[in-house]
C-alpha cells in the first residue's frame, strides 16, 4: 500500500508539473497573440511583403540565332566602410587599392586615400549620431565603389582583399540591375530598337507586348539567407519571362551593308544615308542601316530614315511611272520619243536633264537608260497630260500598283506616301494638280515616298510583279518554346501585267548594261537597277543645289535574290550623282554577297530532320510487319509502340504518361493527333508527312494545352 | 489519469508525427532555398555565357575580323568568288 501511494504521489507530482507547464505555454500564447499581438504582427510584416515581381524581358535574335538585344545583369558595387574592424581594414586597404588600380583604373594611392578619408568621415558621423545628433546622414561610411560591372568583373572583384570577407565583415554590397545590351552595337540600332521607360523605338516598341515579362504583385516571405519566396506557392519561383523575337535580319549582310554605307558617307561627307536589303521572294528585310553624321563627325544610327523619311524620290521613281505608261499600252520600249536635247519648257517651267546631251530622238528604253527627265516627263505628258481624264488615269494607275499605300512594316513611324490627288484642293485652296504635275511626277518630283516604299516596287518587279509586304519579324517564341510564325504576306498579286513587268525588267537591265549605272559593272555578276539624283529645293534660284543620291535595284539579274536601295542625303563632296555616290555601295554589297548562300532559319530545338525511329499504334505495325514477313523483336505490351533498327527490327513499348508531353516524333499525323488529343491538348499542324519537330519538348509536364507539330 | 496512460501509444505517435512534420517543413524550406540559389546561379551563368557569346559573335563578323587582322597584313579577298556549278550529265 505504502508503495502504491508513493507511486501515485510521484505520478501526481509529474502530472501537476505538466499542467503547470501547459498553463505557462497557454499563457505565453495568449500573451504573444493578444497582448503583444500587434507588435509582433508588425514585425512579421518585415519578413513578409508585397513585391513587384518582374519577369525578364525576352531577347531579339537575327535569322541565324545571333543575339541582337538581350537583358544582361550588371552590378553596382558599394562598400560599407564601417563594417570592417580597424585592424582588418588597415591590413587590407593597401593590397585592395593595388588590385583596384590594376583592374579598374585610377592609381593605388588615389584609391587608398579616398577609401581612408571616407572611412574616417563615417566614423566621425557615427560618433555624432551616437551622441544624439540626428541631423547628419545615416548612411555615412557607404562608398559607391564601382558602377556597371559585368558578371565577370564582379567575380573578379569578389576575390580582392577585404571584399572577399563578404558582406558582414568586409562590407561589400552588391546591387543587381539589368540593362539592355545590343551585342552588335550600332548595327541596325534604330530597327532593333531601344527599350527605355519613355519613347521606345524600333522592334522593342512594336513587339513590347511580347518581349516584356509579366509584372505582378506577389506576397513574398523572407526565409533565412536573404531569400525571398512567394507565400502561396513556393515552387513557382520564376515569374513569366517575356517571349523571344526572331527577326529576318541577317547580321552578315548587315555587317557588309553598314560598313559599305558608312565608308561611302565618309568619302562623300554626306549628312546621312540609308541602305536596305530585302529578300525578293519573301519581302524579308535582311539588313537596314540608317546612318547620320553626329556632331563629332562620326556616323551613327539616329532615326529610322529608311522607313520614316519622306522625300521626293527623283529618278528612282521613273520605274513606277514607266510601269504606268507601259501598262497603258500607249507606249512600248522601242517607241521613239523626243528628248529635246535635254531641255524642255512645260508651261512656265523648264525641265532639264542632268546634262545637256543634245539628243533629240531616242527610244523609250534609251531615254530610261540614260535617265532623261525630259524624255520621261514628255512621254508621260503625252499619255497622261490631258486635264482631268489624263490626270485621273495616271492617279488611278499609281493607285492600282499600290503606290498610295503604306507597306505595313512592323516599325512605328511609316507615313502614307504623299501623292497629290487631281481635283483636290490643298491648304491654300489651290487646286493641287496643274499642267506641270504629270511631267514632274513622272521623274519623281511633286510627291514623297520613303526609301522602303520605293524599294518595295523594285522588289515587286524583281519578284515578277508580286508585291510583298516587307517584314522584320519571322517568329515569336514564348518561354515554353511555343512559337508563332509570321509568314510572308502578299500585298498585291500583280502590280502590272506579266508583259509590262518583263518590259520593266528590261528597262532596269538596260540601265545597268548601257545606261547611267554601267560604271558599276562587276565581271561575272549581273544586276539591274536605277540611279537617282534628286535636286533639293529646286524651285530656288541659286548657284548650287543640295542633292540626294540614290540607287535602287536587285541582283542577280536573271534570278533575283536580293533587292536593295541606297540613299545618300546631301553629299558635300565633289560627286553627287546617284551612280557615283550611292551606286558603289550597291555594287560593293552585291560583290561581297555573291556566293553567300542565304541563311538557315533558327529551329526551336536543333534536332536533325532525319528520323531514327518510327512510332505509332502497335497493332498497325504488327499487321504490316507480319504481312511483309519481317522478323522483329517485340517487347512490352502497351498500345503505342516504337520501331527501332537494331540487330533485328525492334518493336518496343512507348510510354505514354498522363500530364506529360509525349514524344510524337516519327509518328504520322493520324497517330500523333490521336495521342495528343487524347491527352487533352490542342494541336496545330504544319506540313505533311511524319512529325519531325514538336513545339513542346517531350517529357515535360503539360502546362499549356497548345502544341504545334511540324511534319516534314 | 488513466486516460493519459491508456492513450500513451497514440500520444507518442502524435508527437512523432509532429516531429516528422516540423522536420519536413524545414527540409522543404531548405530545399526551396537551395533551388532559389541554384536558379540564381544558373541565370548568372547564363548571362555570363551570353556576355561572352555575344562578344565573340560580334568579334567574329567579317568587318571586325578584317580590322583585327589589318596589322598582320591579311586582307579580304576583293575578287568575286568563283562558283562551280555541276550539272549532272
Amino acid at each position: 500500500m505504502e508503495k502504491k501511494n508513493e507511486l501515485l504521489l510521484r505520478v501526481y507530482l509529474i502530472c501537476i508539473g505538466f499542467v503547470i507547464f501547459a498553463a505557462m505555454i497557454i499563457g505565453k500564447v495568449v500573451k504573444t497573440a493578444i497582448v503583444e499581438g500587434d507588435e509582433w504582427r508588425s514585425k512579421g510584416q518585415q519578413n513578409m511583403r508585397w513585391m513587384n515581381v518582374e519577369g525578364e524581358r525576352g531577347s531579339i535574335y537575327d535569322v541565324h540565332g545571333n543575339l541582337l538585344a538581350t537583358s544582361l545583369p550588371y552590378f553596382d558595387i558599394k562598400i560599407d566602410l564601417l563594417t570592417s574592424k580597424t585592424k582588418v581594414f588597415e591590413q587590407n586597404i593597401g593590397p585592395l587599392s593595388q588590385q583596384l588600380a590594376e583592374h579598374f583604373g585610377k592609381t593605388a594611392s588615389e584609391w587608398e586615400s579616398q577609401l581612408s578619408i571616407k572611412r574616417r568621415e563615417g566614423m566621425r558621423v557615427r560618433r555624432q549620431r551616437a551622441s544624439g545628433d540626428s541631423s547628419v546622414s545615416s548612411n555615412a561610411g557607404f562608398y559607391p565603389l564601382l558602377y556597371k560591372l559585368t558578371k565577370k568583373e564582379l567575380d573578379l572583384l569578389k576575390k580582392f582583399p577585404l571584399l572577399n570577407l563578404g558582406k558582414y565583415e568586409g562590407g561589400l554590397i552588391v546591387e543587381r540591375k539589368t540593362r539592355r545590351e545590343r551585342p552588335y552595337r550600332s548595327w541596325a540600332k534604330r530597327t532593333i530598337g531601344i527599350d527605355r521607360a519613355d519613347n521606345q523605338v524600333g522592334l522593342e516598341r512594336s513587339f513590347d507586348r511580347f518581349l516584356k515579362g509579366q509584372t505582378e504583385k506577389r506576397l513574398m516571405r523572407k526565409v533565412p539567407g536573404q531569400t525571398w519566396l512567394p507565400m502561396d506557392d513556393a515552387t513557382e519561383m520564376l515569374k513569366e519571362k517575356g517571349s523571344d523575337v526572331i527577326t529576318t535580319l541577317d547580321m552578315h549582310i548587315q555587317d557588309v551593308v553598314h560598313n559599305e554605307l558608312e565608308s561611302a558617307l565618309i568619302t562623300h561627307n554626306a549628312e546621312n544615308g540609308v541602305a536596305l536589303v530585302m529578300e525578293v521572294e519573301t519581302g524579308a528585310i535582311r539588313a537596314i542601316s540608317n546612318l547620320k553624321r553626329m556632331s563629332d563627325g562620326s556616323y551613327d544610327e539616329y532615326h529610322n530614315d529608311a522607313i520614316g523619311k519622306m522625300t521626293e524620290p527623283g529618278s528612282t521613281f521613273k520605274l513606277i511611272s514607266a510601269l504606268a505608261m507601259l501598262e497603258s499600252g500607249k507606249i512600248g520600249l522601242d517607241t521613239e520619243i523626243d528628248l529635246f536635247g535635254g531641255k524642255k519648257k512645260f508651261f512656265d517651267y523648264n525641265m532639264y536633264d542632268s546634262h545637256r546631251h543634245g539628243i533629240r530622238k531616242a527610244t523609250f528604253k534609251e531615254a530610261f537608260a540614260i535617265s532623261s527627265n525630259v524624255g520621261m516627263g514628255y512621254a508621260a505628258y503625252k499619255i497622261f497630260g490631258k486635264k482631268d481624264s489624263g490626270w485621273n488615269a495616271f492617279y488611278d494607275a499609281l493607285d492600282r500598283m499600290g503606290v498610295l499605300d503604306v507597306t505595313g512594316i512592323e516599325i512605328y513611324g511609316e507615313k502614307k506616301p504623299q501623292v497629290k490627288k487631281p481635283g483636290v484642293k490643298n491648304k491654300n485652296e489651290v487646286i493641287n494638280w496643274s499642267g506641270t504635275t504629270v511631267p514632274w511626277m513622272a521623274h519623281g518630283y511633286e510627291l514623297m515616298l520613303s526609301p522602303l516604299q520605293i524599294l518595295n516596287f523594285y522588289n515587286a518587279v524583281a519578284n515578277d510583279g508580286k508585291l510583298m509586304k516587307p517584314y522584320l519579324v519571322s517568329e515569336v517564341v514564348d518561354e515554353d518554346g511555343v512559337s508563332t510564325r509570321y509568314s510572308p504576306k502578299v500585298l498585291r498579286e500583280n502590280i502590272a501585267s506579266p508583259e509590262t513587268i518583263l518590259k520593266a525588267k528590261e528597262l532596269l537591265k538596260a540601265v545597268a548594261e548601257s545606261g547611267t549605272a554601267s560604271g558599276l559593272k562587276v565581271e561575272g555578276l549581273s544586276f539591274a537597277g536605277k540611279t537617282g539624283t534628286t535636286k533639293l529645293e529646286y524651285w530656288k534660284d541659286t548657284e548650287s543645289y543640295d542633292y540626294n543620291a540614290s540607287f535602287a535595284g536587285y541582283f542577280p539579274e536573271e534570278r533575283p535574290k536580293y533587292s536593295m536601295i541606297v540613299v545618300v542625303y546631301s553629299p558635300e563632296g565633289r560627286d553627287y550623282y546617284g551612280a557615283k555616290v550611292a551606286g558603289p555601295v550597291f555594287r560593293n554589297v552585291m560583290k561581297r554577297l555573291s556566293g553567300y548562300e542565304g541563311y538557315k532559319t533558327l529551329d526551336v530545338d536543333d534536332e536533325p530532320k532525319v528520323l531514327h525511329a518510327h512510332s505509332g499504334h502497335r497493332a498497325d505495325y504488327e499487321k504490316v510487319l507480319d504481312f511483309i514477313g519481317m522478323d522483329y523483336e517485340e517487347s512490352g505490351n502497351s498500345n503505342w509502340a516504337e520501331m527501332k533498327p537494331g540487330h533485328n527490327l525492334q518493336l518496343k513499348s512507348k510510354r505514354i504518361k498522363k500530364n506529360i508531353v509525349p514524344d510524337v516524333k516519327g509518328e504520322g499525323l493520324r497517330d500523333a493527333l490521336f495521342l495528343l488529343e487524347s491527352l487533352g491538348m490542342e494541336v496545330e499542324v504544319e506540313g505533311v508527312g511524319k512529325v519531325y519537330k514538336q513545339s513542346q519538348r517531350a517529357g515535360q509536364e503539360i502546362k499549356i494545352k497548345k502544341i504545334k507539330i511540324f511534319l516534314n | 489519469m488513466n486516460l493519459i496512460l491508456k492513450h500513451t501509444g497514440f500520444i507518442l505517435l502524435l508527437s512523432v508525427l509532429g516531429i516528422v512534420y516540423i522536420h519536413n517543413t524545414h527540409s522543404a524550406e531548405g530545399k526551396l532555398r537551395k533551388i532559389a540559389k541554384l536558379k540564381k546561379e544558373v541565370s548568372d551563368a547564363k548571362s555570363r555565357f551570353q556576355e561572352v557569346k555575344s562578344d565573340i559573335n560580334f568579334k567574329s563578323t567579317e568587318s571586325q575580323l578584317a580590322k583585327q587582322l589589318e596589322e598582320s597584313g591579311l586582307k579580304k579577298n576583293d575578287e568575286v568568288p568563283i562558283l562551280i556549278e555541276i550539272t549532272e550529265s
